[in-house]
């Protein structure tokens, strides 16, 4: 391997951003408190701005940074009510595993 | 081309330790210190979004994420009496086998594309060929802009995508009313007289 493998191009931040992104999708996966799958989710997000920063370097275009700023927002939307929905369940069943959330209904 | 610049040299200190966090977040049992992981993985992750010149961005990640969200997570576990949590997460289960799996394999794909675009020649994506190729592009509406500035990254947010800023706000005032009906409700989603 040539060390002009190792120089950094899009692909590098792709690759990374695609490592952090399966690290997200498996702590949804395996864990049970509701809180760290919000964490995990989070760490999705995150994954997938980078995308978009890197893009937007790599092509020198504005607009993916736009688009992160977006996602940022709507990411601390859904954390506050994700958050407010754990805290409910909290209160009824004193504790936040996600399989207490199959009991949610009207 | 010989040796790393100082660019490269950031990216793989502050993507291992982006990487390290992140595995650290999921695999933690106590949750308080896959919060502390996480606000640790989100300044890495601004750090890389500074080595991308995104500056207004690596600025935001940090106050709005490893800032302002990672105080709400702490609060709400602050909130919580989570000391009898004892969640199991390397226990080996033949369901838990398959997600390791399953993840190892979205993982490997994400891995190896990057790997054979990295082999393909003539296609190698790089700053100025992109960037040469926006030039003779059909587009024309697409100016070259200074993408490290805030100025322009305003100027698109105030021009272009001035109604999806205006719907975020909405967005907004429904979460803020949203989440504080949902956590005031007594007893949960439930009504119980307690």
């Amino acid at each position: 391997m040539s060390l002009d493998n190792l120089h950094v191009g899009i692909n590098h931040y792709l690759v990374l951003s695609g490592i952090l992104f399966s690290i997200g999708v498996l702590g949804v996966l395996i864990r049970k408190n509701a809180i760290v799958i919000l964490m995990s989710i989070e760490l999705m997000l995150n994954a997938v701005n980078l995308d978009f920063v890197a893009f937007a370097k790599f092509s020198q275009n504005i607009d993916g940074q736009v688009m992160v700023f977006f996602v940022m927002t709507i990411a601390a939307a859904e954390a506050a009510v994700g958050l407010a929905i754990a805290i409910a369940v909290y209160k009824r069943f004193q504790e936040v595993n996600i399989s207490r959330f199959e009991n949610l209904k009207g | 081309m010989a040796g790393l610049n100082i660019e490269d040299v950031l990216f793989y200190a502050f993507g291992a330790g982006t990487v390290l966090s992140a595995v650290l977040v999921v695999f933690f049992a106590n949750p308080i210190y896959s919060a502390l992981f996480l606000a640790l993985a989100m300044s890495m992750l601004g750090a890389l979004f500074f080595v991308l010149e995104a500056y207004f961005i690596s600025v935001a990640q940090i106050t709005v994420y490893a800032g302002a969200v990672m105080v709400l997570f702490v609060m709400v576990l602050m909130l919580f009496d989570l000391k009898n949590e004892g969640e199991d997460i390397l226990k080996v289960s033949p369901l838990g086998l398959i997600k390791l799996l399953a993840v190892g394999l979205l993982c490997g794909f994400f891995i190896g594309t990057g790997w054979v675009a990295s082999k393909i020649p003539g296609k190698v994506i790089s700053e100025t060929s992109m960037a040469s190729d926006q030039q003779t592009a059909i587009n024309k509406d697409v100016q070259p802009v200074d993408i490290g500035s805030t100025v322009s990254l305003s100027r698109q947010l105030f021009s272009k995508y001035v109604f999806a800023f205006e719907a975020v706000s909405i967005l907004l005032l429904v979460a803020i009313v949203g989440s504080v009906a949902l956590a005031r409700s007594k007893g949960g989603t439930h009504h119980v007289s307690r």
